[in-house]
């Protein structure tokens, strides 16, 4: 098959849960060899696009296609091409991660070791333990190794570092890079866009149930938002800072100026350095800010 | 893939799901057949005075028809034969309803108790269809149940030869068979409703009000007339009602609960294929 081909293509893919809707008509590619980080507040419907991609949800009204096999339809053969991270991860207790990952070797049709041991280095997972008695992140880890288990050509991962420690999380994205660059199409869901920002190529932006946007990452960074703080050492003219290209929402506190910055921080720079400037603060506008600034009207409706 | 490499990996699956059901519950199988094997060794000790306590057989024949018809399957009580005693003690009651208690709570366990925690989608990320799972899990209820009714005979054949009981293989064949086949009803629907609403505690109540009622109709079928026609369709009267300790299984009433049982399975797996996991 054309690797330039989608590995996962949705379609006006619908969900509703009874009367509630929880997706609305999603069309979505993922293409072999990237990252695409599926942004939402939660809530926003992006578990339920994983779990229709998995066929554990029917979808109400669109499709889903996994190498051009139907999710719902041919969902076996599509899980043997899948690796999946539960957003809600439950494993047996009292079976260790060692007997875990055999078990699903096995329903997988691997024979032989796919490389458990090696994950379980990586990621610093305790294979001999029942995993009851491991702690959340730790669990979380096992998880992550059972998705990767076996190099599968598609990674669904549902928040997958929720509960991961810094460390670890910095190795799960290097592996998330390794197996992207050797072609692995991978999805991944998170509400955090920081996250998403160090390993995604693409982002997409779904909010109550709706794409909002797709994105490289470069435009998303272009499009996003520092909220801006300037203390002065005396009071600039109150229309100072009314024209500079980027900066809006500006208001003037005395010596103290407000704004909100988008895209280049040059004009902003330019702009300040006319005045005797003792403290600059500049902040990422949260996910959350970021598109409801973006998309507000959109959001509401 | 060549096709022997394709070939292995079928057999690498074959029968995986079942093994691990197995090995997950094998502490609380172990459990249930120490309990049972308990029970065998209570009543078979108990046996010998009961065997010359004329007074007590006395007692129960006095005992008012709808009494005995709710504690034995046929409402013919002969207490001084081993079959006839173990026939009211453990035939009649506490067999069939602990067998059921069993099969009901791993029966609602192997997909609706899963999926309510939350687990069956670890399972179903691998390349694994419903009904396969379905069927697995099913067939892992099938030897956990044979697994009990072994020990169950196992208990009696050692009980009656230690205390001279003799009660003989075909009739301990009979007997444990005759549980089985009712606990596995049991566990049937339950493991059908399960599969069809994703609810353990669905899967449990009917399948416990499954077989109350089909206890129930037994007993009340034998003093209400209007019941009579009732006692056919039920399954503890279908493999329990003739005494099978006494006079053996009847292959008919077996065969037909155990289709029963199968076609539920079944039609739990094609509505467990066309719904929504939760």
């Amino acid at each position: 098959m054309d690797s330039r081909e989608p590995v996962v293509r949705t379609e006006s893919l619908t969900k509703y849960y009874g009367r509630v809707l929880a997706l609305n008509g999603l069309g979505l590619e993922v293409r072999a060899g990237e990252v695409m980080g599926f942004l939402g507040p939660n809530g926003a419907g992006k578990t339920t696009t994983l779990r229709l991609l998995m066929g554990y949800l029917r979808p109400t009204a669109g499709s889903a296609t996994v190498r051009g096999l139907d999710t719902w339809r041919d969902s076996v053969a599509v899980h043997a091409r899948t690796g999946y991270l539960p957003g809600d991860l439950r494993l047996w207790p009292r079976m260790s991660a060692r007997a875990i990952a055999g078990h699903l070797a096995r329903l997988r049709g691997c024979s032989h070791d796919p490389g458990t041991a090696d994950l379980a280095k990586r990621l610093d997972v305790d294979l001999d333990r029942p995993v009851g008695e491991l702690s959340k992140g730790n669990r979380q880890k096992v998880g992550v190794l059972l998705a990767l288990l076996g190099d599968p050509e598609l990674l669904l991962l549902d928040e997958p570092t929720s509960g991961l420690d810094p460390l670890v999380q910095q190795e799960f994205h290097r592996m998330l890079r390794e197996r992207a660059d050797a072609g692995t199409a991978i999805l991944l869901s998170s509400h955090i866009l920081s996250e998403v920002e160090r390993v995604a190529d693409r982002v997409a932006i779904i909010r109550s149930g709706r794409l909002l946007m797709l994105e490289s990452l470069a435009g998303l960074r272009k499009k996003a938002r520092h909220t801006v703080e300037v203390r002065f050492g005396s009071p600039p003219p109150p229309d100072a800072f009314a024209g500079v290209p980027g900066i809006t929402d500006v208001r003037l506190d005395g010596s103290v100026l407000h704004c909100t910055m988008q895209g280049v921080v040059d004009p902003l720079i330019k702009a300040l350095g006319r005045y005797h400037v003792l403290d600059l603060n500049s902040r990422e506008a949260d996910l959350e800010d970021a598109f409801l600034a973006l998309y507000g009207e959109e959001a509401v409706q | 893939m060549t096709a022997i490499s394709a070939a292995r990996a079928g057999i690498a699956r074959h029968g995986e799901i079942t093994r691990q059901a197995l090995r997950a519950g094998r502490r609380a199988l172990a459990t249930w057949a120490a309990a049972f094997a308990c029970m065998i060794a209570i009543y078979a000790v108990i046996w010998p005075s009961v065997r010359g306590n004329t007074s007590w057989r006395n007692l129960f024949d006095t005992l008012p028809q709808t009494y005995r018809a709710l504690f034995t399957a046929s409402g013919t009580i002969d207490l001084s034969t081993p079959a006839g005693y173990l026939g009211v003690e453990l035939m009649g009651f506490l067999g069939p309803a602990l067998i059921a208690v069993y099969a009901i709570t791993a029966g609602s366990a192997a997909i609706a108790g899963e999926e309510d925690r939350g687990g069956l989608e670890v399972t179903l990320s691998a390349p694994v269809s419903r009904a396969q799972l379905l069927a697995q899990r099913f067939a892992a209820l099938v030897i956990a149940v044979a697994t009990l009714m072994i020990a169950t005979g196992a208990a009696l054949w050692i009980f009656s030869a230690m205390l001279g009981m003799g009660l003989g293989i075909g009739a301990i064949a009979s007997g444990a068979a005759a549980l089985g086949i009712f606990g596995l009803f049991c566990g049937a629907v339950a493991v059908a409703v399960g599969a069809a609403t994703g609810s353990p505690g669905a899967a449990r109540g009917v399948a416990s009000l499954v077989a109350v009622a089909s206890y129930l109709i037994n007993a009340l079928a034998q003093v209400t007339s209007a019941l009579r026609p009732a006692r056919p369709i039920s399954p503890y009267y279908l493999v329990l009602g003739n005494e099978p300790l006494a006079h053996g299984l009847r292959m008919a009433g077996a065969v037909s609960v155990l289709a029963v049982a199968v076609a539920l399975v079944i039609g739990g797996g094609v509505l467990f294929a066309r719904r929504d996991l939760g």
